[in-house]
């Protein structure tokens, strides 16, 4: 019973510190990505304010809400990088003839 | 599948000539644009943005104009025009007449980038030892106020001159127009051109066309004045994409390229808008 109750609180923690360590990975991650969709003229400005969000809830000792709050703003610096190389293609189909 | 083949190079070809047309054929189509789909509009009239597509909307902005609310600034400006700097010059000093809007944008080969004319303003001051303005609202917008307000009346008459550096700067404002930004994934020419007379939420979307005629502006959202750029970075958080800086390259290409298809046209600063 002891060494079973020790073992949860083990992996509990384990658990606890991989997902401020994923939370912290995936801001960086996110943080990155942001700085390439500036320099390439095409950030959002809602990415910034999620990293900001996600900062503050690891911050707190939300890790979970971190982590979730990190990817989705990873999703929107990727998606603006993306933006950025299909408007490099695409933009000129709206030059009207 | 060959057929298919040959048209996706053919629509290829078209887009490459219109990506890479000339100034002056791009001015065209983007002028024949607005009166095929305009065609109620008086020649000339698209300098009065939204109002010139919206008759109802029109009335209204004419009660307005008898007392402009723009009024203030343009006094405020003419004062700030002549105020001694230190050293005993003034922004008179650095324009032979306020009515100064014909000569702007206009690409300087020296300094190798476009010159606005609040960007002129604000080198005056820099040469004379003063500050500049801030590029967004308050004493730029008011200065401004007061040289569009003696400039009314004059040729929109944007030179691209054959330089390849203005030619890419000419460019570079193009693309950004029609390039799509932010999180809504919008382009100026997104609701500025094929969105223009729609409506998003209760506003009407303007014609780009005469964009640049009125600037600055007394918007009623704002309650005060604001510059071009001031317009184009509001623009920018709406579709919820970082904003260029006012005054920066990206900003003052984009006017060059936005004032250069507005040829022909006159300038009516400063205006009243929503």
């Amino acid at each position: 019973m002891f060494k079973g109750l020790v073992g949860a609180v083990i992996l509990g923690s384990a658990m606890l510190a991989n997902a401020s360590q994923s939370a912290d990975a995936v801001i960086a991650a996110a943080t990155e990505a942001n700085k390439q969709a500036k320099s390439l003229g095409y950030e959002w400005n809602v990415t910034g304010k999620a990293i900001k969000a996600a900062q503050a809830a690891l911050k707190a000792g939300n890790e979970a809400e971190a982590l979730k709050l990190a990817e989705h703003a990873k999703y929107m610096a990727e998606a603006s990088i993306f933006q950025a190389g299909d408007e490099k293609k695409n933009w000129m189909l709206r030059v009207p003839k | 599948m060959k057929k298919l083949t040959q048209l996706g190079m053919v629509f290829g070809m078209v887009v490459s000539a219109s990506a890479l047309a000339g100034p002056e054929e791009d001015r065209t189509a983007f002028q024949n644009f607005y009166e095929k789909r305009f065609p109620q509009v008086v020649e000339g009239d698209f300098i009065n943005g939204v109002y010139s597509i919206l008759p109802g909307a029109r009335e209204q902005w004419e009660a307005i104009e008898e007392f402009p609310p723009y009024e203030v600034a343009i006094e405020e400006g003419e004062e700030l025009y002549n105020t001694v700097f230190a050293n005993g010059k003034s922004l008179a000093d650095c324009f032979d007449t306020p009515a100064q809007r014909e000569n702007y944008p206009y690409w300087d080969s020296e300094k190798g980038k476009v010159v606005t004319m609040e960007q002129a303003v604000n080198d005056c001051r820099v040469a004379n030892g003063e500050k500049p303005y801030k590029t967004k609202k308050g004493a730029l917008a008011a200065v401004s106020a007061y040289m569009s307000y003696e400039s009314r009346g004059q040729a929109i008459n944007v030179v691209i001159p054959d330089d390849p550096a203005a030619i890419a700067a000419y460019n570079e404002g193009k693309e950004l127009f029609y390039t799509k930004r932010g999180q809504l994934n919008f382009s100026c020419s997104d609701c500025h051109m094929y969105g223009a007379g729609l409506n998003a939420r209760a506003d009407t979307m303007s014609p780009a066309f005469g964009h640049a005629s009125h600037w600055p502006v007394y918007r009623s959202k704002w309650q005060a004045m604001g510059t071009l750029h001031r317009r184009f970075a509001g623009c920018n958080t709406n579709i919820r994409a970082k904003p260029f800086k006012a005054q920066g390259t990206e900003y003052s290409n984009l006017e060059y390229f936005l004032t250069y298809m507005s040829n022909g046209l006159e300038f009516n600063g400063p205006g009243a808008r929503k």
